[in-house]
């Protein structure tokens, strides 16, 4: 029994948490926003490894926002754009969100994009 | 995934399409071998048996993606083509999710059963030990109630065929502990028949299905069609549309003809990354940046890549891609559908960029 979600890079980046990160949690969420004719999803979870890194975020979870990139095609992610996503995609008190970039070459490839300036993590 | 056979077995060709290479041994004395020989070099041929079916899915940003498992392995171990979407290059995620779901091969218990181990015993043994603690409170209990020796006796047997239960039971746990990492969300993995759902597809990024298609014979899949659905209905499109697909793909096949293994370079901010032979055999030597002859970039531009290249220790290369017609002739050709002739109005030259340091570089 597959789980049914008709965008395919949301799918892909929620199986990609689920079934090879194995994250626990992971919730799609229901709310949505149109951007330059692309439907931004976020979807919600846990990290399994609970290290420094996650207890930095107020909420314990992450926010993920599944985009598209294309080897010979413009992107369409801009400023105003995670502006939007911050704004009406989140809980106000979430801090970060991690882009989950994927790629016309099958890999997906994760980013934190931080809520203005954020102190830089030591380095251990 | 076949162990223990040696890579150079395993990744015997670099591309789909291999050489006759099974000829019958020739006696030149002989001329029945010389008949037998050119009856069987008339009747060999090297095309696939069986084309590879591949899926298109998406609208703007087209996913090109092969799904049965035969297929990928096969693209993957000749010429190392594509990525599986939930594993570094090879798709491996069906034997990963197999070992940590259904670990019932000997050999795999052995290796994930290893490192849990020691982490079952410990709770196993705490558990025990908080009964035995429990049996025994309850036996002080009974003394202090002053029982008889015979009553006491009673209860300590009681006890130990009580813990020996328990240990019993503990060990037949053990053996199921798999259930115990079994998690919700893994359901969606089985099918009916208790096997798991290959969920994972390999990706081709779009110059590899090009090649594949254009250049050789192996995806079953229109050139025409291919091209439509990348690059947009032919009789409408405007020169900048192809030109993005065009120059990548001119730079890709230059090196995949050069013999060159090519994948994609987005983990080291580049646009390929160049194998002499592919991922199993060395790291990757050369990162290739694609540009347009009249590209122009400032400075930062050129170093921040070449720092990022530098730091994985390989080396820059910029492959200028020139055009020698007119945008309008390219148009014409596009729209005629002969590509084979857009490609080769485009010439690549190359340079390779390496930061120089004074006091290393003396020598």
């Amino acid at each position: 029994m597959e789980i049914e979600v008709e965008n395919e890079t949301l799918k892909l980046v929620r199986n990609n948490l689920v079934h090879n990160l194995l994250w626990k949690e992971v919730e799609i969420c229901d709310e949505t926003i149109s951007f330059e004719g692309e439907v931004l999803q976020l979807i919600v979870g846990r990290p399994v490894h609970d290290g420094e890194d996650i207890h930095e975020t107020k909420v314990g979870k992450e926010y993920v926002l599944p985009v598209e990139m294309s080897q010979y095609q413009d992107g369409y992610l801009t400023l105003e754009c995670i502006d939007q996503v911050f704004s009406k995609l989140c809980p106000s008190e979430v801090e970060r969100i991690i882009l989950a970039i994927a790629n016309d070459d099958g890999t997906v490839v994760f980013y934190y994009i931080y809520k203005g300036l954020h102190k830089p993590r030591k380095n251990n | 995934m076949a162990k223990g056979r040696p890579n150079s077995k395993r990744y015997k060709y670099p591309l789909p399409i291999h050489p006759i290479d099974d000829l019958p041994q020739l006696y030149p004395h002989n001329p029945i071998s010389w008949i037998y020989w050119t009856y069987c070099y008339v009747k060999k041929v090297n095309a696939l048996e069986r084309k590879i079916k591949v899926e298109l899915t998406g609208k703007k940003y087209v996913h090109i993606l092969v799904k049965d498992n035969n297929d990928m392995l096969y693209l993957w171990e000749n010429g190392f083509f594509g990525t599986g979407q939930f594993s570094r290059s090879e798709p491996t995620w069906l034997n990963r999710a197999t070992n940590r779901l259904l670990p019932n091969d000997e050999d795999k218990k052995n290796q994930v059963a290893l490192e849990k181990v020691t982490q079952i015993r410990r709770s196993q043994r705490a558990e025990f030990k908080k009964e035995r603690e429990k049996m025994e409170a309850q036996l002080l209990e009974l003394r202090k109630q002053g029982c008889t020796a015979e009553e006491e006796q009673e209860f300590i047997e009681k006890e130990r065929e009580t813990l020996r239960e328990l240990r019993s039971k503990e060990l037949l746990l053990s053996s199921i502990d798999n259930e115990l990492k079994f998690r919700y969300e893994d359901n969606e993995l089985f099918d009916d028949m208790g096997n798991i759902i290959q969920l994972e597809s390999l990706e081709l990024l779009p110059v590899e299905a090009i090649f594949l298609t254009f250049a050789l014979p192996v995806l079953e899949i229109e050139t025409d069609h291919l091209f439509r659905r990348l690059a947009g209905d032919p009789k409408n499109v405007n020169y900048k549309d192809i030109y993005g697909l065009i120059k990548k793909y001119v730079a890709y096949h230059h090196y995949r003809s050069h013999g060159w293994c090519v994948r994609s370079g987005i983990k080291f901010g580049c646009d390929y990354i160049l194998y002499q032979r592919g991922p199993p055999f060395h790291h990757a030597e050369f990162c290739v940046m694609v540009l347009d002859s009249e590209e122009k970039h400032d400075y930062t531009w050129f170093s921040s890549i070449a720092r990022v290249v530098g730091g994985v220790k390989k080396t820059f290369v910029l492959c200028y891609i020139e055009r020698l017609i007119s945008e309008q002739d390219i148009l014409k050709l596009w729209r005629n559908g002969q590509y084979h002739k857009v490609f080769s109005s485009f010439k690549t030259s190359e340079i390779i960029y390496k930061r120089w340091i004074s006091g290393k570089n003396r020598d």
